[in-house]
């Protein structure tokens, strides 16, 4: 058991201190090159983002891209099968990588004095790739018992699977990035590569490097390993945009007899603000004023002083397309669902009618700069830095970032709220204990 | 009982802190600072702009909540937090905010932990903190009740896992009547009997300049931070008066023990007496775990789910604790292949056993450690941490380089020899949960 006095809003990044500013560059391949320098890290963290995630696979193989990503592993021409994790045992590296709906990332991590090797091995498994049936078999399986291990075996992970086709009617971010098993199972060695080839192409990619080195240390040997792998156009990319719901709120109720308590969540629509410093500053700052820390007006009403829920958060979830707002409540035993929603919805519209408490806009912003004072201390807040420009936060928006945040009004954070809760949620979802559902004469319909 | 905390421990870590190989440019400098009868040990980084703190009570960790109020020490791990003499909760999280300083609070089976990090000019700040909530603190009734209301939902929910329910099985098994072996069933009845008092005399009778183990790392001036230190220390009592529980070892019966749980995969987890710290083959046996596998090396990695797909990750290793020490193997299979995957890491252990690791293998999981021990010094927070540990075990001040010598030294046939004295094929309690 733990607790923590001052939690940090782990949004807020970077130093920006003179020396801890990304400097980038773009090969004549097109591909992006982005380094963070800390010249005190012992080590070195090399990201390659390949601009491809689930959202763009084809709409019978979802989670095509995840399926590549773990054939990744399995060996290049000049690295065959074992040889990557040969080299990063020998030296103490890691290697991890994973898939969202908009991106696939790859992220070594080992002393610094292998980078070059690294952006070798990187540089011929975006070339030269070697998939093959007898490899990609056990893999299809052991993506299948991945698939078992994080929603089979978690207690709503087929409601949070429910929850997000409800939330996504159209668009594919409906579906998890690791697709249903009937989709793994349809995934084949040609599917595979064919993706490979019109994917992993330079212009496609960035490369992020994160350790005591500046660009002009590292971009001679990325162009020395990249320069020559040559460009090709991309496919267009067919996504379905959502359609928009016109006031229609969808409700999910689960007797859930994995649940101990009643879990809501509420799912409003929000832009994706990622690429506009400013709104998305404002943004964050309005999630952390609302929910930040327990001491928060409206935690601090719902969890200690009227007891409706054991905890509160909000979360703010952006890709390249429009996400949600969302907000998730645990609630005390014995407390109705109904009236916890009744308490957060007229705390809620109480802010929209009378603005964002102060105090705790405040202390939203001074945690949020406090964080810059540890950007020397390992490379956690560069690497949060680098997720977020990876996400398309603007990198040279980067050394204005304190000045940005510090800018950001109560108002623009208010703003945000009026932008979510400008329409009906799009999702309310509510799960039960078992013997714990209210009796909506659900019960006459069979199967109930 | 914190079993799967530690195994996660040490399948995560054990590269990074127990077995570590001195990488040829690795220069960090250790030193004790007196104050009085105790000393911090203390490394110093320049540049950094920060210090992390680790205050550790030795054996006031979970082990020692008394009888009947099991749960007391993850209480105190909250409640610690919430009120002191002139601070309600959030006007110490505004003191926090405003100076900010970081402290929270953990435990283990064994210790309670502070941690606490803050800017280098802020120490006097942070230590005046930490002082306040060990003289201070303020426990009532009214944020208890809310405290154990909180962990009730978060335990029953808990135990909708998988692996929560193998860790109960594991305790009721193996672990029975042991402080270790806590059920969750009897943690939380244990709560309704934990009262503000009893908050306040646990930390009278188990917080004690005596069991304290400080650490530091960061830049900061070394006098500053004796003085500062010391402060802390002189608030707490001289000694304190821990009765320490059995130890406890693995006697079988060496079967399979079952649960079913309504999840389509199965957890497993094989497990077999370990070794203390200062057993002779320690180190050789780190490396041999090396060599069986965790993710991306081993043998165990090689066969179970690179060659066959049947899990997507297994892991051996060692947990330490102060009674009772463990070698595990844990994965997760659909149920359809349990006996199979079972059946299969048996016949690798055989097969090693007979056969040996080859050295090609045992040279990569030593260099292995060498690259790991040298990143893992990356942050202040990452350092004092490792000197905490090296100073419980009661490990000499150069102690980062005698362990790198050590697993230098080793030749693949130390740690065949040290394998195969230490592996009983026959004596693996096997536990599963799943349909």
């Amino acid at each position: 058991m733990r607790s923590i006095f001052l939690i940090v809003a782990a949004f807020l990044w970077g130093s920006l201190q003179a020396n801890i500013v990304p400097q980038t560059a773009t090969l004549s391949n097109g591909m992006k090159v982005i380094v963070f320098q800390n010249p005190l890290l012992p080590s070195v963290s090399v990201i390659t983002k390949y601009d491809i995630g689930t959202a763009d696979d084809p709409a019978h193989l979802v989670g095509l891209s995840h399926m590549l990503e773990h054939m990744m592993f399995k060996g290049s021409f000049k690295y065959p099968k074992g040889e990557i994790d040969n080299i990063l045992n020998s030296c103490g590296g890691m290697l991890n990588a994973y898939t969202s709906f908009d991106a696939t990332m790859y992220i070594f991590s080992l002393p610094a004095e292998y980078l070059e090797l690294v952006l070798d091995i990187e540089a011929d498994r975006m070339e030269n790739l070697e998939l093959k049936e007898e490899e990609f078999l056990p893999e299809q399986k052991v993506v299948i018992e991945e698939r078992q291990m994080r929603l089979g075996n978690h207690p709503f992970g087929k409601s949070a699977e429910v929850c997000r086709r409800a939330l996504y009617i159209a668009h594919p971010y409906g579906i998890s990035p690791i697709g249903y098993e009937s989709h793994i199972k349809a995934y084949t060695i040609e599917a595979l590569k064919d993706h490979y080839k019109k994917w992993y192409v330079p212009n496609n990619a960035t490369i992020v490097v994160i350790g005591p080195y500046d660009l002009a240390y590292v971009l001679p040997l990325v162009e020395e390993k990249f320069a020559g792998i040559r460009a090709k156009e991309l496919p267009a990319r067919e996504r379905t945009q959502e359609p928009d719901r016109e006031g229609l709120t969808t409700t999910i109720e689960q007797e859930n007899p994995r649940a101990e308590n009643i879990y809501i969540q509420v799912f409003y629509k929000a832009p994706s603000l990622i690429t506009k410093p400013e709104a998305y500053l404002a943004m964050r700052m309005l999630e952390s004023a609302l929910t930040g820390s327990d001491s928060r007006l409206l935690t601090r009403q719902m969890i200690k002083e009227k007891r409706l829920a054991l905890s509160l958060g909000c979360d703010y979830s952006y890709g390249k397309d429009d996400m949600d707002f969302s907000f998730t409540l645990v609630l005390s035993p014995e407390m109705s669902a109904e009236k916890a929603e009744k308490f957060l919805f007229r705390q809620l519209h109480q802010f929209l009618k009378s603005g964002l408490n102060v105090k705790d806009f405040k202390k939203a912003k001074q945690e949020s700069l406090n964080v810059f004072a540890f950007a020397m201390d390992g490379e956690e807040i560069l690497a949060s830095l680098a997720k977020n420009v990876l996400a398309g936060f603007p990198a040279e928006s980067i050394p204005q970032y304190k000045d940005l945040l510090k800018s950001v009004t109560i108002q623009q954070a208010h703003e945000m709220l009026r932008l979510i809760l400008s329409k009906p949620p799009v999702v309310i979802a509510r799960f039960y204990p078992k013997g714990k559902m209210p009796n909506r004469n659900y019960k006459e319909i069979p199967g109930l | 009982m914190n079993l799967t905390k530690s195994l996660t421990f040490f399948f995560v870590l054990v590269f990074f802190i127990v077995c570590a190989e001195q990488p040829q440019n690795f220069n960090v400098v250790v030193k004790d600072l007196s104050i009085g009868e105790k000393s911090i040990r203390f490394s110093p980084s320049k540049d950094v702009g920060v210090v992390s703190l680790i205050l550790s009570f030795k054996n006031a960790g979970e082990k020692s909540s008394p009888k009947n109020k099991e749960a007391l020490v993850s209480v105190l791990t909250k409640a610690i937090c919430e009120t002191t003499k002139t601070k309600t909760r959030e006007q110490l999280q505004d003191y926090a905010s405003e100076h900010n300083v970081i402290v929270s609070c953990t435990s283990s089976d064994d210790d309670f932990i502070i941690a606490a990090k803050c800017p280098s000019d802020k120490f006097q700040q942070l230590t005046s903190l930490i002082k306040e909530l060990l003289l201070e603190s303020r426990f009532n009734e009214k944020d208890l009740v809310r405290i154990k209301s909180e962990m009730t939902a978060i335990t029953l929910q808990s135990l909708q896992s998988p692996n929560a329910q193998l860790e109960e099985l594991i305790k009721k098994i193996i672990l029975t009547d042991h402080p270790y072996g806590v059920s969750q069933s009897t943690y939380l009845k244990s709560l309704n009997s934990i009262h503000p008092n009893d908050l306040k005399s646990y930390m009278l009778t188990h917080f004690s300049q005596e069991n304290l183990i400080i650490s530091v790392c960061g830049e900061i001036d070394e006098n500053i931070l004796k003085s500062q230190i010391n402060d802390i220390v002189q608030v707490l009592p001289k000694s304190s008066k821990i009765a320490l529980p059995i130890d406890q070892k693995i006697k079988g019966p060496y079967r399979t023990y079952k649960q079913e749980f309504p999840v389509p995969q199965t957890v497993i987890q094989m497990l077999h007496e370990g070794v203390d710290i200062n057993h002779p083959d320690f180190f050789a046996l780190q490396i041999a775990v090396g060599c069986m596998g965790s993710a991306g090396i081993g043998i165990l990695w090689e066969k179970i789910r690179q060659e066959k797909g049947l899990t997507y990750g297994i892991g051996a290793g060692f947990s330490q604790q102060d009674h009772f020490n463990i070698f595990c193997i844990q994965t997760s299979t659909q149920t359809e292949t349990v006996t199979q995957t079972i059946e299969t890491i048996k016949e690798v252990l055989a097969s090693i056993y007979k056969d040996g690791f080859p050295a090609d293998l045992v040279e990569t999981v030593k260099k292995s450690f060498l690259g790991n021990y040298k990143r893992s010094f990356s942050s202040t927070q990452n350092i004092a941490t490792r000197l905490m540990k090296y100073q419980r075990e009661g490990r000499p001040i150069d102690f980062h380089n005698t362990i790198i010598e050590k697993i230098s030294a080793l030749t693949t046939e130390d740690v065949n020899n040290a394998f195969r004295r230490f592996l009983k094929l026959d004596e693996f309690m096997i536990f599963t949960v799943g349909k």
